[in-house]
């Protein structure tokens, strides 16, 4: 199946057209779409920062990181669930051609592999303490390519 | 002057409808409204779970509280700031959409729960701050904001929506 024809058939399901023809549907899984976001950004925030020694300091990376994952990770299952209608609700056309949509979706996997990957690697005890310069690093690019998601999920609707 | 014809001469001003009719002024403005929205209420929300013991149980209330202030405050004044711009731009539509004062009557008691929290139990935060049952007017001030907050997030996506 082309990509075309995968956005083509997501539109076309009933669930799809369902989501299209309610007039509340939309507006509310946005809006839980974008508290989701808050969940998930708010403590990927807080860690960034204190990767960047910029605040939280009375705590460890890994003990820090510990207490945010549970909260960071519901957040992302919220948004991702709420994301995937809004998806399916109007994946073609509209987000077929938009231009902003798969810069976004790039943002994110660029996000959640660094994540999952060199990210979790340092938040393990003292890795980051002893690596001040790639804590750094990383939190820079994880702050680039989670708030790249969202400017670029924002404009999603300006387009 | 009532209200609404104060938000009529406010609706008639260059940089109202500057920012009104702008293709890219809006978007770029509300852009960073949704961005500080992660520093502020991210910030923010962190507190709230630590007072009501959901996380960082193991750090003083105290040390979460002050050290992330700093970017709850910047957060919170680029959402001042770039959201007072978003309403001047449309200020008559805004006080008559019910979402939006919803959320600015969600904003006012939010402000006085922080302010009641400040100048309240959290003064003797020395005696309690260590542990992980806090005092429950501390509980009661983080489940008050993290709900409110939700709300204003809810009823601040609302108001788009008119």
């Amino acid at each position: 199946m082309s990509l075309q024809a995968f956005y083509e058939w997501s539109t076309a399901t009933w669930l799809s057209v369902f989501l299209q023809n309610s007039q509340y549907a939309f507006p509310l899984i946005e809006v839980v779409h974008l508290v989701g976001l808050t969940m998930f950004l708010g403590p990927l925030v807080v860690l960034n920062l204190r990767l960047l020694g910029m605040g939280l300091r009375a705590a460890s990376v890994s003990e820090l990181s510990e207490s945010v994952s549970p909260w960071l990770w519901a957040g992302f299952a919220l948004t991702t669930a709420t994301g995937a209608l809004l998806f399916i609700s109007e994946a073609f056309p509209k987000l077929y051609e938009n231009g902003a949509w798969r810069p976004k979706m790039f943002c994110v996997a660029a996000g959640l592999i660094l994540l999952l990957t060199w990210q979790r690697r340092l938040t393990k005890a003292g890795r980051a303490e002893a690596n001040p310069v790639q804590a750094k690093a990383v939190a820079i690019l994880s702050l680039t390519f989670w708030f790249g998601a969202g400017v670029a999920g924002r404009a999603i609707g300006f387009m | 002057m009532s209200l609404l014809s104060m938000c009529e001469h406010a609706e008639a001003t260059a940089l109202s409808v500057a920012i009104r009719e702008s293709t890219l002024l809006f978007p770029v403005i509300e852009g960073v409204h949704v961005l500080a929205l992660a520093l502020s209420l991210g910030t923010i929300m962190f507190v709230d779970l630590r007072l009501l013991g959901w996380a960082m149980r193991r750090t003083p209330v105290d040390a979460v509280v002050e050290q992330l202030q700093p970017w709850t405050i910047a957060g919170f004044a680029l959402m001042f700031l770039s959201g007072g711009l978003l309403f001047w731009s449309e200020p008559v539509k805004c006080i008559t959409t019910p979402a939006f004062i919803i959320k600015m009557l969600a904003i006012a008691i939010l402000g006085l729960n922080m302010l009641s929290f400040h100048f309240g139990i959290y003064r003797t935060v020395a005696q309690w701050g260590q542990g992980e049952l806090l005092p429950s007017p501390a509980k009661r001030a983080g489940a008050v904001s993290l709900a409110l907050w939700v709300l204003v997030v809810f009823t601040g996506r609302w108001t788009a929506y008119f």
